[in-house]
């Protein structure tokens, strides 16, 4: 009794010196990250004179010393964008994809894990070396193999090429592998198939890696930019944001009038995603501590 | 589970109904442009095109590139596009690799139709930049020459250097810098091609399809460069963004376009522009350049093509295109100007250098001609001249075969 | 009979599931590969209808022209510099912000929604926007240059570029990284954080025979992906150096092959030797560091743990 006291004591004391360190760490390094999003955002309601002055500040003052908001910057992006268009073609592609994505890995990331069939080892061995080869291999070639099943310039070119993910399937057999076999087992002697356990157990179970997942899977299509200068090289109905912002900042790289309206581009480009990654973090939250911990 | 494969089937499917639009109808004509810089340039070329289209009933598709990618998707365009491009933009030096590769096609049999144009209006030294093996593969829309640029707060109008030693021994204020450079890669050989010609030099012998880098001239003009670069003092100003137009700078290179650019972003900007000094003063060289344009193999609508062209070299029209960039009509009689900065370039134009036409010279310009100058010019590298040139010199020499 | 009957059905069951995988396996990556592999023995520039057949020219002429690239084993020893400067500063890193967030600190969405702002920032905004703070005369940077009177060229300057760079992408992939490691590490059974406590253990002591052990599988599928990722980096250099001051990595030089030299024959070539120098260093990673098959292997550690659990109820019960 004494002896856990004791010990209770010493690791209470240094709990406090280390969390307070932890904190301090934690907040210095957020800072490291809010502050470039924050200047983004009070930078794109500056006027182009007042981004390349020399007194650097982050808050747009004007010359009399008031705080200001230059709209002007997200109207000219707005339409030099095309927004309304491109935000719901670019939806489409990532929602379809994503859909899709998730639902093909899980699906053969369940047989890895939970199937026993001949030649397994040799396809996930094949699957896993598949991660190594540089994108760059493939660029040229995915083009022209785009390009003779008839989708270039068209929205599927940007989902299909992208339907199936070696880390999203690799990731979800883990947690398909890591799942309590009781259930499943269970689920067997009633007599259910492998197409059924996946369905009714397997999915539901992993659901917050399949959010995690869902979610970066979203974000890397929505971003997804050299393809498409590549597969999409003339269709205006398909293009994407990304496409569409890429070619505003490389605009802007050569034309410092454009750098106001590409920095609200940007912001307007990234504000869905804060606002679906802060939502859904609470599912995530909350669907970890759920499927979290067995005996 | 149903619902999830219902959603499933029901997202593919309406996937498939979105995308099959319309089919590219093959009486329409496709046209590359380089994308215009505003929203009102944007506006008033749409509006050209479809004038052209009520007017002759062919529907013209306009496809807007940015310049910066514009390389990358003409050619995949070219051979995957939904909408392969009938007459497109040709940045000048890949005229000689398109036309090699035969993406694009002689026109000269088109414009011989032509009653009211000829060949002899354009000016010439423009006009050659499009001729491949003495056949002419593009027509040059406008024209613009590299000019001096000063900051007339720092340097006043008495006091622009026409000739080398001038430029190089001016006084320069504290903390600022000489010259804001020639830029790194493509550029740097851009450049570098008129200040060897203005140290009397050239960069490429037709006569024997050689590289020339490492003659004496072209050393001295990379020695000068090093001279005015004033690495000791003024690395830091050359790190930073726009150091000219932000008032660090004394001098820097540009075009026409970068006049509207500079003054639509520093209204109040004290821009002062004049010719490149030479080393001697007299003559004073500098580089071109401006938009082409041509028609290619891959169209089913040459003859349409070739008209919609015609169209587009009539003055209010070719003024109008020209306007976006502020670069002047290749033809001569259409170039004027009122503008005092803008006759500058006008002068200009009486002496430029042409780059080579030459299959791969852009590969030669960017990744060796341009590297060596970088090279050389960098505060870090700082690459011994003869050095620099020679490798560029033999590598050039290798691709030319 | 009965068994093989059942391995047969499950066989043709478990490869129905694999359709979607072989099917694009085939068409994306293995017929790519393929096509790739033809054109590095060819000279095709990407546009003409015409090419020849140069058999290992190509390769050859990568790894020995010093004249015409002479930029190649450069650019292999920037591509190592850089793989040894992110991936374990990345995994440090990691590893440190995941158990902190996972010690029940107040916040925690917060601070992860904070390192997650990167990945919801496009590519391309996040490189302007750390251009313009790192420039010498605007800027962060700028502010300290002109009030200091330091001279820090960030970008600009050969000792520094690298390392930025290299740290701007530790940074931008941190959200990502300990999202998964997060999730992984949420996933172990707080009894043994228990047991190690009662045999004396704090934090640290904790940390070495608990979390780390538990997560070793998670960690290594991280230290693979980002030696994957590391190797192929191309964007940052593309859009915040262009290539200059000691950035090129290999895969810049197989961009600029295809887009500005029109070589896509010796592209190819090059991206194959890449791939090579891949697999070489995931060979020399699966036999040096610790990792598992995947499923839940315990160290000898966490099975001493489990143990003195069982003891302790047993203890209880008694």
């Amino acid at each position: 009794m004494q002896r856990d006291a004791c010990v209770n004591y010493s690791t209470k004391k240094r709990f406090k010196v280390g969390r307070f360190f932890a904190y301090f760490f934690l907040v210095l390094l957020a800072f490291t990250f809010v502050f470039p999003y924050a200047w983004l955002i009070f930078s794109s309601f500056k006027t182009p004179a007042d981004l390349f002055s020399t007194t650097f500040s982050i808050l747009p003052i004007d010359s009399n010393g008031h705080l200001y908001f230059n709209f002007d910057n997200y109207a000219n992006a707005v339409q030099m964008l095309d927004l309304g268009n491109v935000f719901f073609k670019t939806f489409l592609v990532c929602i379809v994809n994503t859909a899709l994505n998730l639902f093909l890995n899980a699906l053969t990331g369940y047989a890895f894990a939970r199937i026993d069939f001949k030649g397994k080892k040799i396809a996930f061995a094949i699957m896993m070396a598949t991660m190594m080869i540089p994108g760059a291999i493939m660029t040229i070639p995915n083009v022209l193999i785009c390009g003779k099943l008839g989708i270039i310039d068209e929205l599927p070119v940007l989902i299909l090429p992208f339907i199936m993910s070696v880390y999203n399937c690799f990731l979800m057999r883990q947690q398909f592998l890591s799942l309590n076999k009781d259930l499943e087992e269970a689920a067997i002697m009633d007599g259910a198939n492998h197409f059924k356990i996946f369905f009714t157990i397997g999915l539901p179970m992993i659901s917050p890696m399949l959010v995690v997942l869902g979610i970066t899977t979203f974000m890397w299509n929505y971003s997804n930019f050299m393809w498409t200068i590549f597969a999409v090289p003339t269709n205006s109905d398909a293009y994407t944001l990304a496409k569409v912002l890429g070619d505003l900042i490389s605009a802007g790289s050569n034309n410092a009038n454009l750098y106001p309206q590409m920095l609200a581009a940007s912001v307007l480009t990234s504000l869905p995603l804060v606002v679906i990654f802060f939502f859904l973090q609470r599912f995530i939250f909350e669907g970890i501590s759920l499927g979290g911990v067995k005996e | 589970m149903k619902t999830k494969f219902e959603r499933i089937i029901l997202a593919i499917t309406s996937l498939m109904l979105v995308s099959c639009g319309n089919p590219a109808s093959s009486d329409t004509l496709n046209f590359m442009v380089y994308s215009p810089a505003t929203q009102e340039n944007i506006t008033a070329l749409k509006n050209l095109i479809a004038e052209y289209s009520t007017s002759t009933g062919v529907k013209v598709n306009l496809i807007t590139v940015e310049k910066e990618n514009y390389d990358e998707t003409f050619r995949s365009a070219v051979r995957n596009g939904k909408f392969k491009p009938d007459l497109a933009y040709i940045d000048q030096p890949l005229i000689a690799t398109y036309a090699e590769d035969e993406i694009i096609v002689p026109i000269l049999d088109y414009i011989d139709e032509w009653d009211d144009l000829e060949l002899s209006d354009f000016n010439q030294e423009v006009l050659s930049t499009n001729e491949y093996k003495n056949v002419l593969y593009g027509l040059p829309l406008n024209m613009t020459a590299s000019v001096l640029f000063y900051n007339r707060d720092l340097v006043s109008d008495g006091n622009v250097p026409t000739t080398w030693n001038q430029w190089k021994d001016l006084t320069v204020p504290a903390n600022k810098a000489l010259f804001e450079g020639i830029g790194v890669g493509g550029f740097a050989g851009w450049y570098f091609q008129a200040f060897a010609k203005n140290a009397g030099g050239e960069i490429y012998d037709s006569t024997t399809n050689e590289a020339t880098f490492n003659t004496p001239e072209c050393r001295e003009a990379a020695q000068f460069l090093k001279d005015i670069y004033r690495n000791d003092t003024d690395y830091l100003i050359h790190s930073s963004t726009s150091p000219f137009l932000n008032g660090n700078c004394l001098f820097k290179i540009g075009s026409s376009f970068d006049i509207g650019n500079i003054l639509k972003q520093k209204p109040q900007f004290n821009l002062g522009v004049a010719l490149m000094p030479s080393e001697t003063g007299d003559p004073q060289y500098s580089v071109m350049g401006g938009e082409n344009l041509a028609i290619t193999s891959v169209s089913k609508n040459k003859e349409k093509a070739a008209d919609l062209l015609h169209f587009l070299f009539q003055e209010e029209n070719n003024t109008l295109l020209s306007s976006f960039t502020g670069n002047f009509p290749a033809i001569t009689e259409y170039a004027q100007t009122e503008d005092t900065r803008l006759q500058v370039v006008l002068e200009q134009l009486e002496h430029v250098v042409a780059r080579p036409v030459v299959p791969n010279w852009i590969k030669i310009n960017d990744n060796y001609l341009g590297k060596a100058i970088e090279d050389i010019l960098d505060y870090e590298t700082n690459r011994d001249i003869e050095n620099a040139l020679s490798w560029a010199e033999e590598a050039a020499n290798q691709l030319l075969g | 009979m009965r068994y093989s009957a059942n391995k047969t059905k499950s066989t043709v069951l478990g490869w129905s599931f694999l359709i979607p995988l072989v099917l694009y396996v085939t068409i994306f990556l293995i017929l790519p590969i393929i096509i790739s592999f033809f054109y590095s023995l060819t000279d095709w520039n990407g546009i003409s209808d015409s090419y020849t057949f140069v058999g290992i020219q190509n390769y050859i002429q990568v790894l020995t022209n010093r004249i015409l690239y002479p930029d190649f084993w450069k650019s292999i020893w920037t591509t190592i510099k850089y793989a040894l400067f992110s991936i374990p500063l990345s995994v440090a890193l990691t590893l440190l912000v995941a158990s902190i967030l996972n010690s029940k600190i107040k916040g925690e969405r917060f601070f992860k929604t904070c390192f997650y702002i990167p990945s919801v920032t496009a590519g391309v905004a996040i490189s302007a926007i750390w251009i313009f703070l790192l420039d010498p005369t605007y800027g962060v940077v700028g502010f300290f240059n002109s009030t200091f009177g330091w001279e820090l060229n960030i970008l600009g300057s050969e000792k520094t570029a690298l390392p930025a760079l290299a740290l701007i992408s530790v940074w931008g992939g941190l959200g990502y990284n300990v999202l998964i490691l997060l999730s992984s590490m949420k996933n172990i059974n707080p009894q043994l954080y228990e047991a190690c406590e009662i045999d004396g253990g704090g934090t640290i002591s904790k940390f070495f025979n608990v979390t780390l052990p538990s997560v070793l599988p998670t960690l290594f599928f991280l230290i693979t992906t980002s030696t994957i990722g590391a190797f192929q980096t191309f964007d940052q250099m593309y859009l915040m150096t262009g290539g200059g001051k000691g950035t090129t990595t290999i895969m810049f030089e197989v961009y600029k092959l295809y887009m500005n030299e029109y070589e896509v024959g010796t592209a190819c070539a090059m991206s194959y030797i890449l791939f090579l120098i891949i697999a070489f260093v995931l060979a020399i990673q699966f036999k040096l560091l610790p990792q598992s098959g995947g499923s839940s292997v315990f160290t000898r550690k966490e099975r001493y743990a489990k143990r003195c659990m069982r003891e302790l109820q047993h203890e209880e019960t008694l």
